[in-house]
């Protein structure tokens, strides 16, 4: 594949696009590895929904030196897709260690602000203790002014009042918040340290209403159990990354 | 070869570059368990091992594990004063590097010593949790 464009050329990391297509004020959708792989499960399901195609990848010499092989195609762990109209989505298969948050979160965004987003919607779990008891988790939200908010008012998330954002997110909202990017950030009540995709299902069902998209969730309900053994891996070496000692000084979670 | 390398013994140069492999692949995963007791699959056996979490109140060991695609009826449960043992059957074969797996099995290293006749265990979702009474192993202290 060509690469026609390579961000930040000069940085220890960029994003490598594979075209030049470019959509109009395309929605951006983030699935990190992190608590209860809420977002990673949340974007890879919608990629295969949505049948987006592979647009670019970031890369770096601070990453790890992982390729992943799928269906006997090597892919790199950070990828980006696009359905070629107006959603463009991102998901990591490797926890973004603590030492190179920030140099990614500032690529990430230098990227974003070139795709011109109407919005970028970040999707995490946030841990609670009763995660077992509860049927239905609820999910809470931040947004960057009032025209999000007043979408998520047709839906039955909360406002996220207070609490503690660390990791991977947090940075991508600072870096956005700077760059005046447009962001919605979704925590999904979810397990800490097991994959949650019914975690991940809320948080689509969300999404559906406020954006008015329609991502069927019937096969992410049918494939759930499935998908949680097939995440065990990633969401191992997450809980490790999860227990960093800089993560870790944060004195709590909201929930 | 480059030519600062002439000369050398292979050997020398190999282990040069397994110790550069090894600060690259620590200085990414500083932080991620190695340890041969978090693997989760036992491949000769065909078995996976739960991804488990342990937390301890002042009365109580409460064990947690994920065990998708198991029934209730098929797990089995033993616990002694300081190990708990599981075993779980799948309703499905799971295929991983062309192994095919069917049950969970683990066995978890109690963080302090319980009363295992007085363990409770409940299952919801694919999640088992086992609550096990600490063992009171104290004198009591008269206050003068």
């Amino acid at each position: 594949m060509a690469l026609l464009a390579e961000d930040r050329s000069d940085a220890s990391m960029k994003v490598v696009e594979y075209d030049g297509s470019k959509m109009e004020s395309p929605y951006i959708f983030i699935g990190l590895p992190d608590v209860g792989l809420v977002g990673s499960i949340a974007v890879s399901y919608m990629i295969d929904s949505v049948k987006m195609v592979e647009i670019g990848h970031v890369e770096s010499d601070l990453f790890p030196p992982i390729l992943l092989v799928r269906n006997g195609e090597v892919k790199n762990p950070i990828r980006l897709y696009s359905d070629g109209s107006n959603m463009i989505a991102l998901i990591s298969e490797m926890p973004i260690h603590p030492s190179t948050l920030q140099e990614f979160a500032t690529s990430i965004a230098d990227w974003f602000k070139r795709m011109r987003p109407r919005l970028v919607i970040s999707i995490t779990g946030i841990p609670v203790q009763n995660r077992l008891n509860i049927d239905k988790p609820k999910v809470f939200y931040i947004a960057s002014d009032e025209h999000i908010s007043s979408l998520m008012r047709s839906t039955q998330a909360l406002v996220f009042e207070e609490g503690i954002i660390f990791g991977a997110y947090a940075a991508i909202l600072k870096a956005c918040m700077s760059r005046d990017i447009s962001t919605l950030t979704l925590f999904t009540q979810s397990h800490l340290n097991f994959p949650d995709p019914f975690a991940s299902i809320e948080a689509l069902d969300v999404l559906n209403k406020a954006l008015n998209i329609s991502i069927d969730l019937n096969e992410l309900r049918e494939e759930a159990e499935m998908i949680r053994i097939k995440t065990r891996e990633l969401m191992k070496q997450t809980e490790s990354m999860l227990a960093e000692p800089r993560l870790k000084a944060s004195p709590t979670f909201y929930g | 070869m480059s030519d600062e390398r002439e000369g050398r013994d292979i050997f020398d140069v190999i282990e040069e570059m397994d110790k550069r492999m090894r600060r690259i692949m620590e200085r990414a995963f500083a932080g991620i368990s190695m340890d041969v007791d978090e693997q989760l699959y036992d491949m000769e056996r065909k078995e996976l091992k739960p991804l488990t979490q342990i937390s301890e109140t002042d009365e109580e060991v409460i064990v947690t594990l994920d065990i998708p695609c198991a029934s209730k009826e098929s797990i089995e449960l033993k616990a002694t004063e300081d190990t708990l043992f599981i075993r779980a059957r799948m309703d499905r074969c799971v295929t991983f590097s062309n192994v095919e797996f069917e049950n969970y099995s683990k066995s978890v290293r109690l963080p302090a010593r319980v009363e295992p006749k007085h363990a409770r265990a409940s299952f919801r979702n694919g999640v088992l949790q086992v609550r096990l009474p600490k063992k009171f192993e104290g004198n009591e202290i008269k206050i003068e």
